[in-house]
């Protein structure tokens, strides 16, 4: 660990400034690369070198396609569609919209499922004289669940999968079963404890008479554009192309960074889109939060500090592949609870390989340990995942207030409910791969 | 039926009457109690409570919604002595009964365009303030005829004034869309001024949508013949101080002042001050629709 003091120091206060928001969490892991740069702990050439190119252009790739798709207006087509189909029964619309909101998370990107989604929710509940806010926790908790499943639904995943090599399939066929039923859980849980609030309507004349006016308004606020069948057919088929090339990655041995970006493109030469204008939808702060980050850490492991943390902190507890899964799994899921789970992904990945070095266990189950618990981790807390923080300000928006505690009462038994189901799914993975 | 649903419901119309008109909230009211007819579950002898809680809450809402509580009497005057103790058979009454009520007000829609278009000479300058599906549909038949017209559309709350500027703009009708505070220096251009109302009162005053007295001002001063566009529905029996028009007062903070304001949903425009009354049986001038009125 000869000289790893200095990045050490320069990580931990990246770290910091980025758990308690000092400064953009992207200039803040830029700064750090660039102190580094500055007093020749690492060169430039080495530097870039230490960037994982494939997650960037997964995440540049699939941000290009949904800021087309999201410009066809379908997303918001569909979230009226079902706020139509709920007729105003409360359980409908936790039902309905959480199953929109599971597998639109899926296959975009959290925050743009939950900025679709919870202003229609919010719209419909309280036209209801519903409380909203249990509905809206429910949709940020759900996205972060359905994220889960997919490859690219999450960004733990999207580094996982490109850091590691999994495919789209792995990760679909791998966390599907878990997922689907921590989504069930999740459900049943918000059920049980609130069944009060899930009475239906249809015997009460005037509350449906509301629903209808209300439906009206709903149709009338947020189909505000026409929907442009043209470009809707290609942006769609461009979306059904990515799907398959990654589906079929194991066949055509495309990587799924290259499938994003080369549909991104495709798309954007078919649309002919504004590209200027498409840019500024492009998140460049994350791209650049990712790739400082990558650099960070990859000085820690050039200086051996992650094999050191590997040995002396997760290999401590033992040889028993079960002790080691479950601890990946639960350390994961609390620590993304409280700091972003993408810089503690970043950083795990270095450590599991190590482990795996020291401790072969089938099947990839580490992995899957890892993203079950960064990923549904997020719904610790409140400032567990942006989609969390996002709903809770979209429900400021418009005077619905969450409190911390609040979003906490309702998402850390849920969480809890998904690291069971998700322990015990490991645990029988392991035993069944043992 | 709690205050807080019955609010809430209030809300919902004054939300739809700033979106779509009077015309289209009423429309969009009848429509939505057939489906929830449609929709509920209950026994017969619950039907007949159920459906008088619902009608008396439409009747009261705030402001009232004239065309809405003219044909709401008239269904309740319908279904007099029809509830039976076949629930499915009362619901088919009920839902046969609104029906007849939309196609009613579908066929009165029709019947304002063709007294709109008489309205609309060549080469008019046409103010247009309010969101009134009459007069929406007129400008839409008239420049598909082939008139050759400009409208001036009075730009307030954008939700207020959205649809009318979507219409010109997918219609392409020539238009052009200017602030409600600017109106004074395009007056000299305009030739006639095209209002909506929700209700015209026996005491000589039209509900219309609020900030349209003050355009109506400045229009009369300037001898800008106005049009208010106002189907036989609109007349109502009872005074302008039974319309509850809705009161609200909110706090609000702005640049470091704090205040309270207090605002109304529609305002009242002086009958004086209107030229022609557009109906559809036809265009009635001022000194006419005061004797035929008995306003």
């Amino acid at each position: 660990m000869e000289g790893a003091l200095l990045p050490i120091i320069i990580f931990l206060l990246v770290y910091v400034a980025i758990s308690l928001e000092l400064v953009n969490k992207a200039v803040a892991a830029l700064f750090g690369v660039m102190v580094l740069l500055i007093l020749h702990v690492v060169h430039e050439r080495e530097a870039i070198a230490f960037i994982d190119t494939e997650t960037i252009m997964l995440l540049l790739g699939m941000m290009t396609i949904v800021a087309i798709l999201r410009r066809t207006g379908v997303f918001t087509m569909l979230s009226v569609r079902i706020a139509e189909l709920t007729k105003g029964s409360p359980l409908k619309i936790l039902i309905f919209f959480s199953v929109v909101t599971a597998l639109l998370s899926a296959f975009l990107d959290n925050v743009t499922t939950v900025l679709i989604i919870i202003p229609i929710v919010i719209e419909l509940t309280t036209g209801m004289g519903l409380d909203p806010k249990l509905y809206v926790i429910s949709q940020a908790v759900i996205s972060n669940i359905g994220g889960t499943a997919t490859l690219i639904g999450d960004p733990p995943n999207i580094i996982i999968g490109s850091k590691v090599g999994l495919t789209f399939n792995a990760f679909v066929l791998n966390l599907g079963l878990p997922v689907a039923v921590c989504f069930a859980g999740g459900l049943l849980y918000l059920w049980m404890t609130n069944r009060e609030k899930f009475r239906p309507i249809d015997t009460n004349l005037a509350k449906l008479f509301s629903v209808q006016l209300l439906l009206e308004k709903i149709r009338n606020e947020f189909l505000t554009t026409k929907i442009d069948r043209v470009f809707l057919t290609k942006g769609l088929s461009c979306l059904a192309l990515a799907i398959l090339l990654f589906v079929t990655q194991t066949i055509t041995g495309m990587s799924p960074g290259v499938v994003a970006l080369t549909v991104a493109m495709l798309l954007i030469m078919l649309t002919n889109v504004d590209v200027e204008h498409l840019m500024e939808e492009i998140e460049w702060t994350t791209l650049l939060f990712f790739s400082g980050l990558f650099i960070l850490v990859g000085v820690l492991e050039e200086k051996h500090v992650l094999e050191w943390i590997a040995h002396n902190v997760f290999l401590r507890v033992g040889d028993n592949p079960y002790v080691i899964v479950l601890m990946v799994l639960w350390v994961s899921g609390i620590v993304s609870g409280f700091l972003d789970n993408i810089p503690f992904t970043i950083t795990m990945i270095p450590i599991v390989k190590l482990m795996l070095e020291s401790h072969p266990i089938p099947n990839d189950i580490l992995w899957w340990a890892l993203s079950l618990g960064a990923c549904l981790g997020g719904n610790l807390t409140m400032i567990g995942a942006s989609a969390n923080i996002v709903s809770v300000g979209m429900a400021k928006r418009h005077n619905v207030n969450i409190s911390f505690l609040e979003f906490m009462k309702v998402s850390a038994v849920i969480t809890l409910i998904t690291l069971v189901v998700a322990s015990i799914f490991l645990s029988v993975y392991l035993w069944v791969s043992l | 039926m709690k205050e807080i649903d019955r609010q809430n419901l209030f809300k919902l119309f004054r939300d739809h009457g700033d979106v779509l008109g009077t015309h289209g909230t009423t429309q969009v009211a009848l429509e939505s109690f057939r489906r929830s007819i449609q929709d509920l579950r209950c026994s017969a002898g619950k039907l007949e409570p159920l459906v008088t809680e619902l009608v008396e809450t439409i009747k009261n809402t705030e402001p009232q919604v004239t065309p809405l509580v003219h044909l709401i009497e008239d269904f309740e005057k319908e279904m007099t002595g029809q509830y039976s103790d076949d629930c499915q058979a009362t619901k088919n009454k009920i839902v046969g009964a609104l029906t007849s009520k939309i196609d009613r007000l579908k066929t009165i829609g029709e019947q304002m365009v063709v007294s709109g278009l008489k309205c609309i000479d060549r080469y008019d300058v046409i103010i247009v303030y309010s969101t009134s599906a009459s007069i929406r549909d007129t400008l839409v038949q008239a420049n598909k005829i082939g008139k050759p017209f400009e409208v001036l559309i009075l730009k307030q709350d954008f939700t207020k004034t959205r649809k009318l500027i979507w219409t010109a703009h997918g219609e392409n009708i020539d238009h052009q869309v200017i602030p409600e505070y600017n109106l004074s220096n395009f007056i000299v251009k305009a030739n006639k001024f095209f209002l909506g109302t929700i209700s015209i009162t026996p005491d000589h005053r039209a509900v219309c949508p609020l900030g349209a007295a003050e355009v109506v001002g400045l229009c009369h001063l300037n001898k800008i013949p106005i049009y208010l566009f106002a189907n036989s529905l609109k007349f109502s029996h009872k005074p302008s101080s039974a319309h509850r028009i809705h009161e609200k007062h909110e706090n609000r903070t702005e640049g470091h002042t704090s205040y309270s304001m207090t605002i109304h949903s529609h305002c009242l425009v002086d009958l004086d001050h209107v030229d022609f009354i557009v109906r559809e049986d036809g265009i009635i001038p001022r000194e006419e629709f005061k004797k035929q009125f008995k306003l």
